[in-house]
């Protein structure tokens, strides 16, 4: 069997983003969407540098766009889930399951 | 979102930006859609801050050697300065040069406050100097116009901060070593901008070792 490292909380969180976003994963909607479903303020440094890793690692890939005057210019770089990263989101959630079996405080909702 | 405060993004947070993590074009705009559709002039900074900080170690590993140098410059600085004090266990290192200093105690303020800062700035000048006199003979840029434009930088460098020090000694004493390192950093910084002034990049000291 194939060893997976596994993904952080961070990458886990940046990956799901991703594919709630679809097409349209760029810096400004991913930072939004991380920031709506945690509740935190998202750095928009520590995502793409995130992001990168992950590129190298083969789990995302990314493409320029064109652009444009509202961002002064500069393009927008749009990112996608490999079938690789795919691979990682299931094993991480089943790591997670497992790990969730069979605790008792964590059983019937009570905090 | 907050209320925008202009239409354009806190100019300084741009340029270091730029200037700091150039590799990164997507980031800045979209810091610069960000801040279009309502974010804040804190918030901008905040962003470049991080952004900056997480490209700091690639800017260390890339210019490794001028690092690596000028921080040995600026513990050598340091060195010097404590060893030039004679305590109850040695006399001081550079008696002569210690003498000079010590004119300053029979001076009343604020001329001894202006003595001091002329003579901890000559001080650290003298061994920035010598670092960015060898920077340039190595890469084989030793002119006196490249000494000359490092000059003015390196001594506003050191003024600033030898003025701003003393402000928070009580603070930096609180600090024990890690407050040593504080005042430690005003020659690096110094030494930094005035190589970077002489020859247009602060990288090229490795380029020159490295051809």
């Amino acid at each position: 069997m194939e060893s997976m490292s596994h993904l952080s909380d961070f990458e886990l969180i940046v990956l799901l983003v991703l594919l709630r976003l679809g097409d349209g994963a760029y810096g400004v909607p991913i930072a939004q969407e991380m920031q709506e479903q945690t509740k935190r303020e998202a750095k928009l440094g520590s995502i793409y540098a995130s992001l990168e890793r992950m590129e190298k690692k083969g789990l995302v890939v990314s493409e320029l766009g064109e652009p444009t005057k509202e961002r002064g210019g500069r393009a927008k770089r749009y990112f996608h889930v490999t079938k690789q990263g795919m691979r990682q989101i299931r094993e991480t959630q089943r790591t997670l399951a497992r790990l969730w079996k069979g605790v008792p405080e964590l059983e019937g909702g009570r905090s | 979102m907050t209320k925008p405060e202009s239409v354009e993004p806190p100019k300084l947070a741009k340029w270091l930006l730029e200037r700091l993590s150039p590799q990164n074009e997507p980031l800045a705009g979209d810091l610069i859609e960000a801040f279009g559709r309502g974010r804040s002039s804190g918030w901008y900074w905040r962003q470049v801050f991080v952004a900056i900080l997480i490209a700091l170690p690639e800017h260390v590993r890339k210019h490794l050697t001028l690092f690596l140098y000028t921080a040995t410059c600026s513990a050598v600085t340091s060195i010097a300065w404590y060893f030039m004090f004679p305590n109850a266990a040695h006399g001081s290192a550079f008696p002569r040069i210690f003498a000079v200093y010590a004119r300053g105690y029979g001076i009343d303020w604020p001329w001894s406050f202006v003595y001091q800062i002329a003579f901890v700035t000559a001080f650290e000048a003298a061994t920035v100097w010598a670092a960015v006199i060898t920077c340039l003979a190595i890469s084989h840029q030793l002119r006196l116009r490249n000494l000359l434009q490092a000059f003015p930088v390196v001594v506003v460098v050191l003024v600033i901060s030898n003025v701003a020090l003393p402000l928070f000694s009580g603070l930096l004493s609180n600090l024990q070593w890690f407050g040593w390192v504080i005042v430690s950093t005003p020659p690096a910084i110094a030494f930094i901008l005035g190589n970077w002034k002489a020859k247009g990049s602060p990288g090229s000291l490795i380029k020159a070792k490295s051809v």
